[in-house]
């Protein structure tokens, strides 16, 4: 590094430069959290009337997520993005094709298991009833590493193609026009397989969650590092597109996975079926090992669901912060030491702003670490008590408070009501803090012995009767609103749109991609939550959605195809995911919904569609502005 | 005593700008002329737009951004107005409201000098075309987001359409260590093109609106143009006459082969006003070309030598000259510094030690003039 004479800052003068840097960005990052965090405080106290439990930790916890946003985001501009363009601006003019498509496919595979999200496909994955989807619980359990390292494959396999095109310069749409039919094909023949039906949801889920916060910008960046050595084409909006095959391949190579597996897994059956002795071996060969099987059958026998979802719930505070920073730094380090030693030892060149690269490096550590710790404790958290309230829109929950004692109680006072088919029902009228509410009377809650009354009080449905369709809408309202709100404070998203509007020097603004983006996640979040209200089949969903997609993508402008392909995988990132999961989870378990797969890939569908949309709305303007002249 | 490893050759820069449809004719043309060298630029040109309210109610006036590409190449001068008539037919500049093209007369440092292939370029007709003179161009470098508050007063001014590109700054923050990055490192460069009458008044103009007198705002510099066609029409909107009002001024201008009598200030009017602050004068551009990546360390050498600061600016190279193999790197980094004219052959000599003419090298400095500039200057 060359030694110039350095400035010297008095102290004083240099706080009065660092305070108002902070300052700005924490603002920044604070009216983005703020948004969704007051969206779902308010939703679940005006509209379904629950108090916020926890308000201290969640406080904590909200501020935490506020300053690692922040942290995080400063971090890979300065750190992260620097060294993904530097080694792709470095890359193909000292590397042979080779070993720069090694070098991708080192990456991308090295990108998955950086990954926090699979970890949660896997929870997700243990609470699943084992007899009804064998082959899915099989993959979750048993092929959990097949499974990791398909998608990994995947991954690798798109940041191979994605360098590939770069290098060569080729257009996007043709990767497109034959990756999105070959999924619609594959995903109409597993349909028709035994037992693929939950696995196509999986598949189309891992294709939505392995491109997280650091893989994007990094993949990002190193794509218009390489893109601007080798761009010869008209297009000069190139260095997008890796994102997006990064989401797809995944789905190809989980769905092959399962078609491979679908074999060896035995036939959904009844729960009876999996306990009875004589399947025992058929069951056994889903789990890795006995101890594994004995562990679920046991708890299966508690009464429980598997090992239940609720483990997304805060743990010991120890352990639990280990679990975040060991994430952040799984997350950041491989990946960051990989291209480090590239540039340094493999390409013997020098980092430009070695200082400026490591403290973006230790930024992002420190942000990671700060926001998978406070949305645990904060907005997983409020996302967990909305969701498991949620359904009290339009059906009846067990209310917060648990079960209740009505000592003294007097069974004289039950009364008859007769319903339309004129059975009869019994009920009581019990007077609570001054309101009259009536109960409903059930026989074994009354204790003789003691003269007490136990029953578990109800909440809902808020929204006209049981299955009253507002109380259904109310839901998918709330949906789309998370879905917009979520977005807007996605990471990866910020750095997608900084690339674009950088590339387009302001004319394609950060903020209307952003609107765009968060637009689409909340109508493909409705339609994700619609499918499990109304428990949709995936195939009903997907497929209309993506051959208008692929028609869509027929007509649009090479330039924004792979932008608005990109925007799909950039959105279901680490705010999303655990909202979407933690909500998502709530309304299963209230609902008696076994799995929650599904709602990602909606999400990520969707803002393909708003983003091309805009992508049209600016090319006609473009072309209105030259031709109004005329 | 590096003077024998750099060849000095003296050409016309032609810089084009035209919104990115039209890119296609002017790369077009350029590769026909087989031109040797060309760097292009992506940016972006405001205009102002009127838009009636939803009611109809009342109309206002917003800014309408589209990208653009700028092209800059060099021709030697004996062919610089048919190469400018040439591009100007084919991409049809000589309608307002599709691009600018103007010319600079600069000096080129290279290893070697350009070749170009002379019996092409000389084969172009030197159309009667209304190629104009009497224009001097302004570039005004702020911080990224103010790009567009500037864009607006010039455009209410009425001068030309601006082009705003990305760039980034190095001066005395790259002497701060680490504490660097709580300055922010992003600029947005502004060019566009007055009368030379007007010049002067408008680069304090603006220089004011845009508060450079204060320290760490930017910087505002003036430079000479030879010929040029420009994009005039700056505001779009519905026309209601049989000729919109940028048609008649461009038939006035090619009537009178200049534009000075569109001028706005009055000699007389420098006079008087309010205090004027100083300018800078006697100065000049030394740009430094390289690929990407290889130009941040002749600054910081410059700067040593006593430059007080450089734009960097990202483009894409291109060469027609002969049909490029696939692996050259397309990335180039222009490091603009304005210097003080006495410097120039101290810094030169600075970056001829360090590397600006080594075997290899595909790097060039590209020397022109500077009439005046304004920026916060320390007593």
């Amino acid at each position: 590094m060359l030694k110039s004479e350095r400035v010297r800052i008095p102290r004083r003068q240099a706080l009065a430069m660092i305070l108002p840097y902070i300052g700005t960005r924490l603002k920044a990052q604070l009216s983005t959290v703020a948004f969704i965090v007051i969206y779902m405080v308010l939703f679940q106290i005006l509209v379904l009337g629950v108090p916020l439990r926890d308000t201290l930790l969640v406080s904590a916890g909200v501020g935490a997520v506020i300053i690692g946003l922040a942290f995080f985001l400063e971090g890979l501009l300065l750190g992260i993005m620097p060294l993904g363009e530097t080694s792709g601006l470095i890359l193909p003019q000292r590397m042979p094709l080779a070993f720069i498509l090694i070098f991708g496919l080192v990456l991308g595979v090295g990108a998955t298991f950086a990954e926090p999200a699979i970890g949660f496909l896997r929870q997700a994955g243990a609470s699943l009833d084992a007899w009804k989807a064998p082959l899915l619980f099989a993959l979750l359990n048993r092929y959990a590493v097949m499974l990791v390292l398909a998608i990994g494959a995947g991954v690798g396999i798109a940041v191979l193609f994605g360098v590939l095109r770069f290098i060569y310069d080729l257009p996007m749409k043709p990767f497109l026009l034959v990756t999105v039919p070959l999924l619609i094909a594959m995903t109409l023949v597993a349909w028709r397989m035994p037992g693929m039906k939950a696995v196509i949801d999986l598949a189309w889920d891992s294709g939505a969650v392995t491109t997280g916060p650091v893989t994007v910008p990094l993949v990002l960046a190193l794509g218009v590092g390489i893109s601007r050595v080798t761009a010869r084409s008209e297009n000069r909006l190139s260095g997008f597109g890796v994102v997006a095959l990064a989401s797809a391949f995944p789905i190809l190579t989980v769905l092959t996975l399962g078609m491979v597996l679908s074999h060896q897994a035995p036939q959904p059956m009844t729960k009876d079926a999996f306990l009875a002795p004589q399947n025992r071996a058929v069951v056994e060969s889903l789990f890795s090992d006995p101890a594994h099987m004995n562990e679920y059958l046991a708890k299966l026998a508690a009464g429980g669901k598997g090992s239940a979802v609720a483990s997304t719930a805060v743990q010991a505070a120890p352990a639990f912060l280990r679990d975040s920073a060991l994430s952040a730094v799984q997350a950041i380090l491989p990946l960051s030491l990989l291209l480090v030693l590239t540039i340094v030892v493999i390409l013997r060149e020098r980092l430009p702003r070695v200082d400026e690269i490591a403290f973006g490096i230790g930024l992002a550590l420190v942000g990671l670490f700060l926001f998978n710790a406070g949305m645990q404790l904060g907005l997983a958290n409020i996302g967990r008590q909305a969701g498991s309230s949620l359904p009290a829109s339009f059906t009846a929950i067990p209310a917060h408070e648990g079960p209740q004692v009505i000592t003294n109680f007097d069974p004289s006072i039950v009364q008859s009501a007769v319903t339309s088919t004129g059975r009869s029902v019994r009920f009581f009228y019990l007077d609570r803090g001054g309101s009259i509410i009536r109960i409903p009377y059930d026989p074994a809650g009354y204790d003789r012995y003691n003269s007490e009354y136990r029953y578990l009080p109800t909440r809902g449905p808020l929204f006209g009767f049981r299955g009253d369709p507002l109380g259904f809408v109310v839901v998918l309202l709330f949906a789309l609103l998370l879905g917009v709100s979520a977005t807007m404070a996605e990471p990866s998203l910020s750095a997608l749109g900084i690339t674009v509007e950088d590339l387009t020097v302001g004319t394609f603004p950060r903020a209307l991609l952003v609107r765009a983006v968060a637009a689409g996640v909340g109508a493909g979040m409705t339609v994700g939550f619609a499918k499990i209200l109304w428990d949709l089949p995936m195939i009903w969903l997907l497929v209309p959605v993506y051959v208008v997609l692929t028609i869509l993508t027929l007509f649009s402008s090479e330039e924004f195809v792979a932008i608005a392909w990109d925007s799909a995988g950039v959105t279901t990132g680490p705010v999303t995911v655990p909202l979407v999961l933690a909500t998502g989870a709530g309304i299963s378990q209230q609902m008696g919904i076994t799995e929650g797969f599904g709602i990602l890939a909606m999400a990520s569908a969707f803002p393909v569609l708003s983003v091309l949309l805009v992508g049209f709305r600016t090319s006609r303007r473009q072309a209105r502005a030259l031709q109004a002249m005329e | 005593m590096h003077e024998e490893l750099i060849r000095r050759q003296r050409l016309s820069k032609i810089t084009c700008w035209v919104y990115r449809n039209l890119s296609p004719y002017v790369n077009e043309v350029l590769r026909e002329l087989a031109l040797p060298e060309v760097y292009l630029q992506s940016a972006r040109s405001v205009v102002l737009e009127s838009k009636r309210s939803l009611l109809g109610l009342r109309s206002q006036t917003r800014l309408d951004e589209n990208l653009c590409d700028i092209y800059r190449f060099y021709v030697p001068p004996k062919y610089e107005l048919q190469v400018m008539s040439t591009v100007a037919t084919r991409a049809d500049l000589f309608m307002a409201g599709r691009g600018s093209i103007y010319s600079e007369e600069v000096t080129l440092l290279r290893r070697a000098e350009l070749e170009f292939n002379d019996s092409l370029l000389r084969e172009l007709d030197r159309a009667q075309l209304p190629i104009q003179t009497g224009f001097a161009g302004i570039c005004c470098i702020v911080q990224r987001g103010d790009g567009n508050l500037l864009a607006r007063s010039i455009l209410e001014m009425g001068f030309s359409v601006p082009v705003v590109t990305y760039g980034k700054g190095m001066g005395i923050r790259d002497k701060l260590g680490l504490l660097r990055i709580t300055i922010p490192v992003d600029k947005e460069v502004i060019n566009f093109v007055v009368n030379k009458q007007d010049a002067e008044e408008v680069l304090r103009l603006v220089s004011d609106k845009a508060r450079l007198e204060h320290p760490g705002r930017g910087f505002i510099y003036m430079f000479p143009i030879r010929n040029a066609v420009l994009n005039t029409k700056i505001h779009r909107g519905a026309i209601e006459q049989v000729a919109s009002i940028e048609q008649i001024v461009a038939a006035i201008d090619e009537l009178s082969g200049n534009a000075v009598w569109r001028r706005r200030t009055a000699a007389s009017r420098r006079m008087w006003g309010k205090k004027r602050f100083p300018l800078l004068t006697e100065l000049a551009n030394y740009t430094i070309i390289d690929v990407e990546g290889h130009t941040a360390d002749l600054v910081r050498r410059a700067m040593d030598a006593g430059a007080g600061g450089a734009t960097l600016s990202a483009l894409r190279f291109e060469q027609y000259a002969h049909e490029a193999g696939g692996t050259e790197a397309r990335s180039r980094e222009m490091s603009d510094l304005i210097i003080d004219k006495r410097l120039v052959e101290h810094i030169l000599a600075s970056s001829l030690t360090h590397g600006l003419a080594t075997e290899h090298s595909n790097a060039s400095v590209e020397l022109s003039s500077v009439e005046m500039a304004s920026t916060y200057q320390t007593d």
